[in-house]
């Protein structure tokens, strides 16, 4: 077989929740061999949390954790007892990364500060994430996705025009920091192949939003404007918005950007008397008279499904999408052709269908999809096969409750 | 430039507004070479703001400035025959091609993969379009609203919960564009990986659809883990739970904070800061879960409370009581914030045309080999000479020639 982009990488992945494990997922799935170190003592608050595979609870049975940990190793180390850090310590000395999102200063507590564990090599890439970074006034608070979709900002860009700010969906903070922590993992991984050496890498969860955000925050540093969320619309495109369809909360997206796209959106509508009218005549009428606009569209769409109006409306080369539902997005014809959603074969319970990850790569058509382990699954592999402990060491650790 | 991680890359960008050219100004921020070719007109996002004063102009664009330092710019009509050549010749001697071509017109602008591969066989396409290389949308239209609504994104993204006659959201701030452009630097550098490996460069397919599905994994895993219980019982109906049971967006006094009580030693430390202890020991309130089910006959005696505290006081109070809660900031609350200022986050960018700018930094500190900005954002075509007669051996009559037949305008 084809050797993966990150074959020979070694990760110690103690982080937790999703900021850290959806960063490590990217290298296992990319070849890496990446050992989560768990305990029961201490479950992830992910193995603990709903949604559970059938509706029954289990460590093993949630779909985010089960989601969030494709192809990694599990071993347990209750790092509480010194023992444990001293094989966590083990393990470090043969990585080549350590990931860590602990709230702050509990890997020191542990035993396992940056600087001792830089001592055991000094090549090692140290990764840390939190919400809002390991320096600054504010370093010791403690957050969750959502606090930092507020705190950076990103909320109060989000929401119906004039309305609330506005949480984003799909755990936002916590998927785009790991994302970027991926990419600035790979670029140190890279700088210490050419020069051989290691660095710290710090991420903020907070920043990592921010920097996608310069439109909002640009503003406000040059022209001391604070933006406010625009609901669907935009602020140059129009008409740009989401628009009833048939059935319950059913909405098609459209966006025309080009006075060739708005001529063909009337000609897809058939051309109906009101888009003659002088006040849709130009994209700035059009702003002036929006609500009878979107008025007038709707009365069109709401007499056909979403998905016939992206046919449709797609057919004739104007930007138009169903706003899908979960289910929708699942059983998506076209994301299913491109095998988006993975289902490894998971101990425990089987065969579901998960996101994969957003990036095909034409050298390696297969992608370790392996199943996310069970809590402790490779104690085995990791004690005895990798830091060499005998049979009788590893029960011993087990009975004195450092292997748990 | 030395010491930085991708000091010996030279990337081309062929890339238009956001998603492209933020992929390339993640590499160019850590040292690789960067040659941004534009239509003779110029990247749209040029006539993108804010601008100083709200004026627009095609060198102001602050948006430009920040997707575009450390590159150079030439400007080259890739459509005609003379123009197709020469970015021929500058991807022969190239490690990475960044672009955003629908995937019929990359192929018909001889920009396909096979093509590219054949001619340079380290070459590595990172290939960033709406709906990727494959499946049956693959040539459709999409700008970042129909990708927010088609990833299931908007869906899980809707104001204070279960209520259906509102709309589905999309994220603030064109959320795909960047998240793609990202998604493409991770791409890239695993194929700079393989690349290693191999000697063979390779095509990194990103969806913009998918780069946003990829984050709706929880949502994603009440549909295929628990479709009778919990999918039926609250995302069927975009219940995601966000502002009840005490996590999400609460309003107060003067604005909005983010509470998050998930476990219950947090929701017990909140119910003591309410002062209300017969709330901690309710089976009703017992888990997060039953939190979330159960919130109306909670729901106004925390709104009560929040009502009379600041978003400064609830933020300071709950921390100190290892609650989870920040306040919601504009982004000029953000802006000015202490923490992000210790972290020295924003950086100052000369522009010739700009001024002194503040933009956003990297979204990661590295400690040995840190972003940096080696130059400004460039001008339209400003390197046409230097790449032209520097790197490709055109002389500058040559280049003045092309300038007349608008492949490249030269200073």
């Amino acid at each position: 077989m084809e050797k993966l982009p990150l074959d020979g990488v070694r990760v110690a992945d103690f982080s937790w929740v999703i900021a850290g494990p959806y960063a490590t997922m990217w290298l296992a799935v990319m070849g890496a061999e990446v050992v989560r170190i768990e305990t029961n003592q201490h479950i992830d608050v992910n193995r603990r949390g709903q949604p559970f595979a059938g509706g029954i609870a289990g460590e093993n049975r949630s779909g985010l954790w089960n989601s969030l940990n494709f192809a990694k190793l599990s071993c347990n180390l209750n790092l509480a007892k010194p023992k444990a850090a001293d094989l966590a310590r083990q393990l470090v000395s043969i990585s080549d990364v350590v990931v860590e999102n602990f709230a702050y200063g509990q890997m020191a507590r542990f035993g396992l500060g940056y600087a001792e564990l830089r001592k055991l090599k000094p090549d090692l890439i140290l990764v840390s994430s939190s919400g809002v970074g390991r320096t600054g006034p504010e370093r010791g608070y403690v957050s969750y996705n959502e606090q930092l979709v507020a705190y950076s900002g990103l909320a109060s860009l989000t929401g119906n025009i004039g309305g609330a700010p506005t949480n984003v969906g799909g755990f936002w903070a916590d998927h785009l920091s790991a994302t970027a922590l991926a990419f600035a993992i790979l670029a140190a991984l890279r700088h210490r192949t050419r020069t051989g050496e290691g660095q710290d890498i710090d991420i903020s969860m907070t920043e990592a939003v921010m920097s996608q955000l310069p439109q909002g925050l640009m503003d406000y540093a040059m022209n001391k404007r604070v933006p406010v969320p625009l609901g669907n619309r935009d602020a140059v495109m129009v008409p740009h918005g989401v628009y009833h369809c048939k059935g319950e909360d059913k909405w098609v997206a459209i966006a025309v950007s080009t006075e060739e796209e708005w001529r063909s959106l009337c000609q897809a509508m058939g051309d109906p008397p009101w888009t003659r009218e002088k006040k849709f005549a130009d994209p700035a009428s059009r702003r002036q008279n929006l609500s009878e606009l979107d008025d007038n569209i709707n009365a069109w769409t709401r007499e056909r499904s979403h998905y016939e109006v992206m046919e449709i409306l797609q057919g004739v080369g104007v930007a138009a999408g169903p706003s899908v539902d979960i289910e929708e997005l699942v059983n998506d014809p076209h994301l299913r052709e491109r095998e988006f959603f993975v289902s490894p074969n998971h101990l425990e319970t089987g065969r579901l269908s998960l996101p994969g990850l957003p990036c095909k790569l034409s050298a390696h058509p297969t992608l370790n999809y392996a199943p996310s382990p069970l809590l402790g699954q490779h104690n085995e592999y990791v004690f005895l096969e990798l830091l060499g402990l005998s049979d009788q060491e590893f029960a011993e650790l087990i009975g004195e409750g450092v292997i748990l | 430039m030395q010491g930085q991680a991708l000091s010996d890359l030279r990337v081309v960008e062929l890339g238009r507004y956001i998603a492209a050219p933020y992929c390339s100004k993640l590499l160019a921020d850590l040292g690789a070479e960067v040659v941004k070719v534009e239509d003779p007109q110029g990247d749209p996002a040029r006539y993108a703001g804010p601008f100083p004063g709200d004026k627009p102009h095609a060198e102001r664009s602050a948006l430009f400035l920040y997707l575009n330092t450390n590159k150079k710019s030439i400007t080259l009509d890739v459509r005609a025959p003379g123009g197709a050549r020469i970015l021929q010749q500058l991807l022969r001697d190239t490690d990475v091609l960044v672009e955003d071509n629908a995937p019929g017109e990359a192929a018909s602008l001889g920009l396909d993969f096979r093509s590219l591969h054949r001619s340079n066989p380290r070459l590595i396409v990172t290939s960033i379009t709406p709906f990727g290389q494959t499946g049956p949308y693959r040539d459709f239209k999409a700008t970042d609203l129909i990708a927010n609504h088609m990833s299931g994104l908007a869906f899980s993204t809707t104001s204070r919960i279960t209520d259906a006659s509102q709309e589905p959201l999309q994220a603030g701030g064109k959320q795909g564009d960047f998240t793609a452009g990202l998604t493409g630097a991770v791409g890239t550098m695993l194929a700079l990986f393989s690349r290693d490996l191999s000697g063979e460069g390779q095509h990194v397919d990103i969806s913009i659809q998918e780069s946003l599905a990829a984050f709706v994994r929880w949502e994603v895993g009440f549909y295929t883990h628990d479709f009778d219980g919990l999918y039926k019982q609250l995302w069927a109906k975009r219940a995601s739970g966000s502002g009840k049971g005490a996590t999400g967006l609460f309003p107060c006094k003067d604005g909005y904070v983010s509470m998050g009580t998930r476990e219950q030693y947090q929701w017990e430390a909140f119910v003591d800061m309410l002062g209300n202890q017969q709330l901690r020991e309710d089976p009703r309130f017992s888990s997060i879960l039953l939190r979330i089910l159960n919130w109306p006959m909670i729901e106004p005696l925390v709104l009560d409370w929040m009502s009379k505290h600041t978003k400064e006081e609830i933020f300071r109070e709950s921390q100190a009581r290892r609650v989870p809660a920040f306040p919601c900031n504009t982004t000029g609350e953000v802006y000015e914030s202490a923490q992000i200022k210790a972290r020295e986050y924003f950086v100052e960018v000369e522009h010739p045309e700009l001024g002194l700018v503040t933009c956003p930094g990297a979204p990661y500190k590295l400690s040995r080999t840190p972003w940096r900005v080696r130059q400004t954002a460039p001008r339209l075509g400003e390197h046409n000479q230097e790449i032209l007669c520097g790197w490709l051996g055109y002389g500058k009559e040559d280049v003045l020639r092309l300038g007349e037949t608008g492949l490249g305008k030269c200073d």
